[in-house]
């Protein structure tokens, strides 16, 4: 997305959202900081006094059943991301070729795709991204949580986000791949960069430093894409490598490209998925204490954690056609920010949906989105959940926040925190 | 960056920095500075959020202060942005 050609614009004069007058409706504006704080409020408000709101040519839905709906409507394509990518090298003093290669592989990213090149991608990689590859790293994913909390013990304090939930996905994802365990860290620090890929608030210059990045990244996966080519193993490139469709395969950039997407929409997510989950309960201690009684509930806990305050805040489409919702008409080229945060939150589907409800039944949240482009890692990210979420609860007792100011990360689609100091009986 | 940085013995004025944004939008965005209108959002100009955090950078260079890189989204236009950099000290 790129909020300033799309976005809501504060009132002028003063910056703020304010209602100038009954007639007037209030603007969005995911910008302002009591947003960042807590953006439930304003979803709350949005839905009831404009479920289907026009700001310049973006539309913001915030309904879940508007939100269901357009998720699966053929009629709205992925949005033009890695177009507009290649669009800022006209900004740079070097043209052309500064942001290649960030614009070439993202243009292979699922999302951005529309059928059926995206229908033939998904296909190969849902082939070698098994569910029997996924539970493999059941126990790896233990040895992790377990080393992480080991480390702080004995202290009795520790940061959930720092210590435990950002190192976590790169460290699985990477062993997955099969990545060397010694390159681990390497990855992880250019994975931290690549996955700002389509954060808004990049400069240029950021984007140049993201593509030297991912030009690095390319390189060191050509060369272990080529040695398990010759010999194969048993981890994901292999499977990707092998993975067929009546003949067809992944071309050498597709591979790449999917390499890249795994660390760029599976890093952040999992990380923020354990930090809001565990602010979560530690501002509902009830509900802690009911998964620190019941283990066997972590299931259904993450998933209303999911819920309750889900990492992707926002996802974006295009309308490829006029089409009507309500009494309101999108039209043909118009962009969509569909609210997954708010549809999360919506009375209509979801009763007392400000309340942590860790046995809510049924709970299809939206979370994972829905449609052709549902997270196909939602079962990796579903895994780490659990295991992080459970481990914590259960092996530090007396669990406090330790801290009186929380810092939530500037993105406004992605919520989640820099820090979450903890303290616990050591 | 390539911003050359005046001498800053005292604060440019609020017209200094409206000068040097129109200026620098007018080359981003390859039109003539006379077509820009202060009032006017950045969105109608479908200014790239990547220009604006570039912009925002350097202003921050320039007038030797932190600034927030949502700037030009909490205050969407040039006369906003000149308005919250004089009034906020």
């Amino acid at each position: 997305m790129d909020p300033i050609a799309k976005q809501s614009s504060a009132d002028i004069s003063s910056g703020k959202t304010q209602q100038r007058g009954a007639a007037k409706a209030f603007r969005f504006n995911p910008w302002l900081a009591e947003f960042q704080v807590d953006p439930y409020p304003t979803y709350h408000r949005l839905r009831v006094e404009d479920p289907v709101h026009q700001s310049f040519d973006t539309w913001v839905l915030t309904r879940y059943a508007d939100v269901k709906a357009i998720l699966r409507d053929s009629r709205f394509c992925a949005d033009r991301v890695p177009k507009r990518i290649e669009n800022k090298c006209h900004y740079l003093e070097q043209q052309q070729k500064s942001l290649h290669t960030i614009a070439q592989m993202s243009g292979k990213f699922f999302f951005f795709l529309d059928p059926p090149d995206h229908t033939r991608l998904r296909g190969l990689v849902n082939q070698a991204f098994s569910a029997r590859l996924v539970e493999q790293m059941r126990p790896q994913i233990h040895e992790i949580v377990d080393k992480a909390i080991n480390k702080t013990q004995a202290t009795g304090v520790m940061d959930i986000v720092i210590d435990l939930s950002c190192p976590l996905p790169v460290i699985v994802i990477s062993r997955m791949l099969g990545v060397p365990a010694e390159e681990a860290e390497m990855l992880g620090q250019w994975s931290n960069v690549l996955s700002r890929i389509i954060d808004p608030l990049m400069s240029l210059e950021d984007y140049e430093e993201l593509n030297h990045v991912a030009i690095k990244f390319t390189d060191y996966f050509r060369d272990l894409i080529a040695e398990r080519r010759k010999r194969p193993q048993e981890d994901l490139i292999s499977a990707l490598i092998g993975a067929r469709d009546q003949g067809d395969k992944l071309s050498e950039d597709e591979l790449l490209s999917v390499c890249m997407v795994l660390f760029v929409t599976g890093e952040e997510t999992t990380v923020h998925t354990i930090g809001n989950g565990m602010l979560a309960l530690l501002r509902n201690p009830d509900q802690m204490e009911l998964l620190k009684r019941n283990p066997t509930i972590i299931q259904s806990a993450v998933e209303e954690i999911l819920r309750y305050d889900s990492p992707v805040q926002q996802t974006a489409r295009i309308a490829l056609e006029d089409v009507t919702i309500g009494n309101k008409t999108l039209q043909a080229g118009n962009n969509v920010l569909i609210s997954l945060g708010a549809a999360n939150r919506d009375p209509a589907q979801f009763p007392n949906p400000n309340r942590l409800n860790l046995l809510r039944a049924p709970n299809h949240h939206l979370a994972f989105g829905d449609g052709i482009h549902y997270c196909l890692g939602a079962p990796l990210a579903r895994l780490q959940g659990q295991i992080a979420i459970s481990t914590l609860v259960q092996r530090l007792p007396n669990l406090k926040l330790n801290t009186d100011k929380l810092e939530w990360r500037k993105n406004i689609n992605i919520r989640g925190l820099k820090s979450l100091p903890v303290s616990f009986a050591p | 960056m390539a911003s050359k940085k005046p001498e800053v013995t005292q604060m440019p004025t609020a017209s200094e920095i409206e000068t040097w944004l129109v200026g620098k939008l007018a080359t981003y965005l390859k039109i003539n500075p006379d077509d820009i209108d202060i009032e006017e959002p950045f969105a109608h100009y479908k200014l790239d959020s990547s220009v604006a955090v570039s912009l925002t950078n350097q202003l921050a260079d320039w007038l030797n202060r932190d600034l927030e890189p949502i700037l030009f989204w909490e205050y969407p236009t040039i006369n906003a942005v000149t308005q919250y950099l004089e009034s906020a000290d």
